[in-house]
Order: C-alpha cells, then sequence, then structure tokens
C-alpha cells in the first residue's frame, strides 16, 4: 500500500490536465461547468481533439486504436477530463459497443465499424429498453424474423438517449419467442436510415430532449449484421452493461460539481455560512471514501463482501452522492431556482430575468440529475443484484 | 388543540373541489392556458366566493379566515391552478384589508371580491436573497407624496396584475404603497418560472406615489409585512399539501399497475416500506399546514412565526422526499414532460422557495426560540 501515486502517474496526471487546458474550446468548457445544455458538435469538437491526440478510446486494446493505459491511468484520465470540464463521452459506440464488437464481432464487423466509432463519423445509440420492459429487460418484445438473407425487424423501442445525434443503432431483439426470456435474444446493428425506422423525440420535465423513441416497422436488417450468434444476444448486453467500471463511480464529476458549489458559494459571498461549509466538508468526506473504494478495487488482493457486485456498489453510491451535490446546488440558488427559461440554458441571448447569473441552470439539473439513480441499470435493480450475491446458497 | 374541521368548512371544501376537478381536467395540468379561459375561471372563482373569502361582508367577502382558506388553496395545489389566487385573494386581500383606509378598502377590495382585478405582491430584488430589512428600492419626497425608484423582481403573477402592494424604504423605514400597473414610469418585463408560470421583474423610475397610495409605513408597515409574510407561507404549506397528496396518489397508483418481473411493482418490498414513507411525511405536512393555518388565524406575532416558519421547513423536507421518490419509482416515465409527476415536482420545487427558502426559515424558527427563552 501507498499513500501516493507513483510520479509516473503523477506526470501522466499533469499531461492530462495539460492537454485538457490547451485543446478545450473555452466555450464548450464554460457550458459544461454552468450546465448549460450541449449540441452535438460541442460534443464531436472535443472528440476529435482526443482522437488526434489517441485518447478517444482508453477503453479499448492497442490494437484496435487504444492508449495501452494502466487501470490508474484510465482512471487519472476520466477525472482529470471531468474536472476541466470536457463534455462526458456520451458516444454509446465509445463506451458500449466498441467493446462488445472487439470481444464478439467478426473481423469483418471491426474493420467496417471500430474506426468509424474512433472519428466520431458514427454514432451509436442503444436500443434495449422498452415501453413494457425497462428494469425487466429481457421481457421485451421487439422480434427480428429470418427472411432469406435479412432479418425483418418489427418493434418500439425507447429512451434511447441521443437517437438523433445517431446514424446507427446497436438493439436488442426477439428471434425465438418459444424460448426463456433471456434465450431468445439476438443483438442486432442497424443502419437508422433504413426504410420503415421512425425516430420521435421525448421531451423531458426539464426542458431537455436527449431521449427519444424509435418505432421499427418491417425493417429489413442484413444478417451479416448479427453480432455472435443467434439467440446468445444476452451474454453480450450483459458484458456491455458490465464493461464500464472506472467511469461508472462518475467521480471526476462529482469533483467537478462540489467545485461548482465553492465556486457559486463564493460568488454570493457566502463561503463562510455555517450551514453549507458543513454540507460541502461531508460531501467532501463521502467523496474521499468512494474515491478511496473505486481505486480499492483496482489494487491486488482485495476481500470484497459480494464479489462481483463491486460495479453495484459503485454505481448505486457514486450516483447518490452525485445526486447529492446536485442537491446541494439547487439550495445554493435559492430564490434564483424559480425563474426558468429554455434561452438560459442554451446560453443564447439573455434572459433579463436571470441575466448571465449561472444559478438559472441549478434546477434544472437536479430535476436532470435524477437520471442518475434510473439508467444503467436502476439503483433498486443494482441493490437486487447484490442482494442475491450475498445471500444465495 | 382541536384540528377538527366543520361542517360548513367541509362543504366549502367540496365546492372547491368540483371546481377544480372541472376545470383542471387531469391531462392538461401544468399546460400552458389561454389568458382569455384564465379570466373567465378568475371569474368563476369570485363567483363561488372565493376570492373574497376572507374580506368583510362590507366589501362583499364572506369574512372567513385561514383555516377556510387552507382548504381552497390545497386544492388549488392539488390541481397545479396557476390562477394568481395566493397574490391576489390571500396576500394584497389581507394586506389591504388590514392596512387600508376605508376610501383604499372601498377601490381595491370590492373589485377582489367580485373577481375585477389582479393584483401581486412586489417585494423580493435582485440582490441578496429574501433581504427584507434592506431593500433598495426608494421613496423620495415629491409634492404631498413621493416618487418610487427601484427594481423588483420575481413578482409572482407580475405580468397580467392590474396592480401591484410594493414594499420600498424611505430613510430606512419601511412603506408599502398600492401602484397601479398603468403607472407613468413603471415598466415590467414577463418571464416564466420552473412550473410554467408567470413572473415579473418591475422597473420603478420616478413613478409619484400619492399619498392615497399609502398604506401603511414604519413600524406598523414592518409588523403588516411580517403578518402578510406568514400568511402567504401558511398558504404555500397548504398548497403544497395538495401538490404533495396527489404526487402520492399517483405513485401510489402506477405502482399498482405498472408491471415489471410479472409482477406490479407494488409487490416489491423495497418500494411498498418507501410508499408508507411518502405517506408518513405526507400527513405529517397536513398536520403542519393546518397548525400553520391556526396560528395565522389565532397566535401572536412571535408565536405565529414560530409555527409558520417550522410549517414550511417542515413541509419542504417532506416535499423534497415524496418529488424524489415520486420520479424515482416512476423509472425514466417519471422524467418527461408528458408525464404528470414532473409538474407537480416543480411546482413544489417553486413554493419551496418562494418568501423564504429552508435556510430562512430555520434561521427564523431558531430567532423566535431563542428570544423567547
Ligand atoms: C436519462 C435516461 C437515459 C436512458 N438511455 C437509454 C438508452 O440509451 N437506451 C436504452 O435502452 N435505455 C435507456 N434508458 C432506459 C433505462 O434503462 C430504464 O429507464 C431503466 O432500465 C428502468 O426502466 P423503466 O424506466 O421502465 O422503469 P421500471 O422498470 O418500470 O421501474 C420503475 C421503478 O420500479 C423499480 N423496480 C423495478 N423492478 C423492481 C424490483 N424488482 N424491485 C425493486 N424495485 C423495482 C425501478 O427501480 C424503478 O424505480 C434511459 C433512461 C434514462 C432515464
Amino acid at each position: 500500500m501507498r499513500l501516493e501515486f507513483t510520479p509516473e502517474e503523477e506526470a501522466f496526471r499533469q499531461e492530462v490536465r495539460a492537454f485538457v487546458e490547451a485543446e478545450l474550446d473555452p466555450a464548450i468548457r464554460a457550458k459544461v461547468e454552468r450546465g448549460l445544455r450541449l449540441e452535438k458538435v460541442d460534443y464531436v469538437a472535443w472528440y476529435t481533439r482526443l482522437h488526434e491526440k489517441g485518447w478517444i478510446t482508453p477503453g479499448w486494446p492497442e490494437e484496435h486504436g487504444g492508449p495501452g493505459w494502466t487501470p490508474i491511468q484510465k482512471y487519472l484520465f476520466d477525472e482529470e477530463t471531468l474536472l476541466g470540464g470536457a463534455p462526458r463521452i456520451i458516444a454509446s459506440g465509445i463506451n458500449m459497443l466498441g467493446p462488445v464488437l472487439i470481444a464478439f464481432g467478426t473481423p469483418e464487423q471491426k474493420e467496417k465499424y471500430l474506426p468509424a466509432i474512433r472519428r466520431s463519423e458514427s454514432w451509436w445509440a442503444q436500443g434495449f429498453s422498452e415501453p413494457g420492459s425497462g428494469s425487466d429487460l429481457a421481457s421485451m418484445r421487439t422480434t427480428a424474423v429470418r427472411d432469406g438473407d435479412h432479418y425483418i425487424v418489427n418493434g418500439h423501442k425507447i429512451w434511447t438517449s441521443y437517437a438523433h445525434f445517431c446514424d446507427k443503432l446497436f438493439c436488442l431483439v426477439k428471434t425465438d419467442r418459444e424460448a426463456k426470456p433471456q434465450e431468445g435474444i439476438s443483438f442486432l446493428l442497424i443502419d437508422l436510415d433504413t426504410p420503415g425506422i421512425e425516430v420521435r423525440p421525448i421531451k423531458l420535465y426539464e426542458g431537455g430532449n436527449d431521449l427519444n423513441e424509435v418505432f421499427l416497422d418491417n425493417v429489413r436488417v442484413p444478417v451479416e449484421n448479427l453480432i455472435g450468434e443467434e439467440n446468445k444476444g444476452w451474454t453480450y448486453a450483459k458484458y456491455l452493461l458490465g464493461h464500464e467500471r472506472t467511469g461508472i463511480a462518475g467521480i471526476g464529476a462529482s469533483k467537478q460539481q462540489l467545485l461548482r458549489v465553492k465556486r457559486l458559494l463564493a460568488e454570493q459571498g457566502m463561503e463562510g455560512e455555517p450551514h453549507f461549509r458543513r454540507r460541502v466538508a461531508e460531501l467532501e468526506i463521502e467523496l474521499l471514501a468512494l474515491e478511496a473504494t473505486g481505486l480499492r478495487i483496482l489494487g491486488e488482493n482485495q476481500v470484497f463482501s459480494a464479489p462481483g457486485a463491486e460495479a453495484s456498489m459503485l454505481k448505486v453510491r457514486g450516483t447518490e452522492l452525485r445526486q447529492d451535490i446536485f442537491e446541494l446546488l439547487y439550495e445554493v440558488a435559492g430564490p434564483a431556482a424559480i425563474p426558468f427559461s429554455e434561452e438560459a440554458m442554451r446560453l443564447e441571448g439573455e434572459d433579463p430575468l436571470i441575466g448571465d447569473d449561472e444559478r438559472a441552470s441549478l434546477a434544472a439539473n437536479f430535476l436532470d440529475s435524477r437520471k442518475l439513480s434510473i439508467y444503467g441499470g436502476t439503483n433498486e435493480v443494482q441493490r437486487n443484484v447484490t442482494a442475491q450475491m450475498l445471500l444465495r446458497g | 388543540m382541536d384540528f377538527s374541521i366543520s361542517e360548513e368548512q367541509l362543504q366549502l371544501r367540496d365546492a372547491v373541489k368540483r371546481f377544480c376537478d372541472g376545470e383542471y381536467p387531469q391531462e392538461r395540468r401544468g399546460q400552458p392556458v389561454s389568458i382569455d379561459r384564465r379570466r373567465e375561471r378568475w371569474g368563476m372563482m369570485a363567483e363561488l366566493g372565493l376570492t373574497g373569502l376572507i374580506l368583510s361582508e362590507a366589501c362583499g367577502g364572506s369574512d372567513l379566515g385561514m383555516v377556510e382558506q387552507m382548504g381552497v388553496l390545497e386544492e388549488l395545489g392539488r390541481c397545479l391552478s396557476p390562477e394568481p389566487y395566493l397574490s391576489t385573494a390571500v396576500i394584497s386581500a389581507s394586506l389591504i384589508q388590514s392596512m387600508g383606509n376605508a376610501e383604499q378598502r372601498e377601490r381595491w377590495l370590492a373589485p377582489i371580491a367580485a373577481g375585477e382585478l389582479r393584483m401581486a405582491l412586489a417585494l423580493d430584488e435582485p440582490r441578496g436573497r429574501y433581504a427584507y430589512a434592506t431593500m433598495a428600492c426608494r421613496l423620495t419626497p415629491e409634492g404631498d407624496g413621493y416618487r418610487l425608484d427601484g427594481e423588483k423582481c420575481l413578482v409572482l403573477d407580475g405580468p397580467y396584475a392590474d396592480a401591484y402592494v410594493v414594499a420600498a424604504r424611505h430613510e430606512g423605514s419601511l412603506q408599502l404603497l398600492v401602484v397601479p400597473a398603468d403607472a407613468a414610469g413603471l415598466t415590467r418585463t414577463a418571464g416564466t418560472t420552473l412550473d410554467a408560470r408567470e413572473i415579473a421583474t418591475l422597473g420603478f423610475a420616478g413613478v409619484l406615489v400619492s399619498p392615497s397610495q399609502h398604506l401603511a409605513e414604519g413600524e406598523r408597515a414592518e409588523q403588516a409585512l411580517q403578518a402578510v409574510l406568514n400568511r402567504a407561507s401558511a398558504a404555500l404549506c397548504a398548497e403544497s399539501v395538495g401538490a404533495m397528496t396527489e404526487l402520492v396518489e399517483q405513485t401510489r397508483e402506477f405502482l399498482k399497475v405498472r408491471k415489471q418481473f410479472g409482477a406490479p411493482l407494488g409487490k416489491f418490498q423495497a418500494l411498498q416500506h418507501r410508499l408508507v414513507d411518502m405517506v408518513i411525511a405526507l400527513e405529517q405536512s397536513r398536520s403542519m399546514a393546518a397548525l400553520a393555518a391556526m396560528a395565522v388565524d389565532e397566535a401572536g406575532d412571535r408565536k405565529c412565526l414560530k409555527l409558520v416558519s417550522a410549517a414550511r421547513v417542515s413541509v419542504a423536507r417532506a416535499a423534497r422526499l415524496i418529488a424524489k421518490e415520486a420520479v424515482q419509482m416512476h423509472g425514466a416515465m417519471g422524467m418527461t414532460d408528458e408525464c404528470q409527476v414532473g409538474h407537480y415536482v416543480k411546482r413544489l420545487m417553486v413554493t419551496e422557495r418562494l418568501f423564504g427558502d429552508v435556510s430562512y426559515h430555520l434561521e427564523s424558527f431558531e430567532n423566535t426560540t431563542a428570544t423567547a427563552a
């Protein structure tokens, strides 16, 4: 055990920090730091910088364009980029589909899709959830029926993040309706401009529209777009959902928002207020405990009470801590949480009621943060999974 | 202490409930409504005797108290009513009734009871949070009256109000005035709240105020302002209870109908226990809102402030818990604009911040208990 990172690791951290400082467009950083809405061009601008540097896919093996970092390096990279105000990696191709293609894709599929993902030329949406199948994903009903060298896909996907930014969809479909739920599912790659697909935006309660519905009506998908074997899709989906480990606790994002709390308090001359000082200190301690746990998982010969459930526990604690920080930000807003305007969320024009007051976004950010305990497997489901591991046998 | 509700109070609640169920159908709640429709509704509320509920009979009112008004406000909160009831029929009505002279009461109150006038309170200012003791809006003597300069913000129901009750200072002395919306030198900028209601920023540039527009000054004005803030807080608690009732109800219903893993969500004990916690929070809020309403009707200044502040803190905490749980238990659906849950959550979030937030009311509670010892 050693308290500090090694000098090499510290040097790496400095390198990432300097890169973010030099390469991130200040206008994008300002939007991220103020919790405002980002456009696709903002994400692409940053991802392109990362790609040029060879840093866009830290989770991929080197032969597919990964940088070959240690887990600690990946961890430091996540933290430094988020802390520096860089946009998150929302492109599901990078964090979700890429690893699945690398593990289970054919050489042709890898060749065709991986480079385009790295270059941000191709954006993938995740088509898992359906209106009747959220937590109980395996109950889904979208079907794919074989017809010569195509599948005919019919169904309705929902909550599809950023589908309006995307040209492609990776999708779970039922290929065997007779089999047990988990055993009749396949993993298909679908071009979003195939005839029969309609993407409809969903308006969210905080005014955003990151989510969509995707309707599939007799969509013809070539069989070579199947990942792995037919009816084995559930295995690939589980691999995908379990793959993202280091980022799951969102430590960099929490640190960034805590900095924001302090900055806002200082701007209002409230940094000395006992109530807020206490709350910040409490959350910083919570964050330290989470960070220590995230790093301990990366260490060797560790003992865990629920082996295999580490990711679930990090997800639960990490998201709930981040929600507490967003709730504190809404507290910090005081009466400035009353007015709201979409213009103020977009840094366009100036709302005379809000002006350039950053506090205008805090209520909306708090509302948005409720998603953290719903997506990526709800926190109830994560707790169920962990409890099952603890109590089985 | 007696929390019993009288037969007359029950009848009033029923009448308001019928009005609300007819006027605010479930699927339209939280959606924008035309201003003409809103005027029509305001007239209907007057006919039911709601706008003049606490006004004297001489002004066309019913001479009832906060306890009766609580029932009305609870129903309006339950239906997310965007009408300026709090601003006009609670705040402005009570201020003019208690502070105004005969002429002022005649001029402003009869039209309120008749549903012909909408008013709003211009209190908050851009600098400071709820810094009512250090307002920057100022009066300078001019002729036999004053000129008024400064800026007010977060004026709930401000864009369509016909007149404002404005708080300003002259050499440190608080003054409460009535200013018509068409006064020369008054500019208003309309905006929306998080829960899609209307607020305004008001600019006063040398607005002339005649003695007939003066409601109160000095110590008398300070007391009147505190009293009306207490009343507004009790009203906000009642509104919140209405909104929370509906959120709990919708969540309970959702747990019964939404199925996952082959069973209604309500079968999962992890959710059952949390639904119970929501109900406990709701019931305590109902009690605290009643306590606050009784305090406004019966208690002396200090006790009233103490109980009302306690109610604001307690109701805000309960509302936060209920709001977060309602969203979580609805899953992704709970975060959509289409689902009612979000509209209720936003109403509660705005209500929590009107006329003092949790920090403000905790502090005022601490102050009343510290000085009482
Ligand atoms: C912002 C956002 C982005 C998303 N992006 C995507 C995407 O890109 N692609 C995609 O496919 N999906 C996406 N989703 C969907 C997400 O995966 C689902 O919302 C999630 O799986 C929950 O499903 P549900 O919303 O249908 O809620 P439900 O499953 O109906 O659950 C409702 C509530 O009941 C609880 N519950 C359910 N079962 C149990 C149980 N057994 N025990 C205890 N509690 C239980 C849940 O935890 C939840 O609180 C996104 C969701 C959000 C909010």
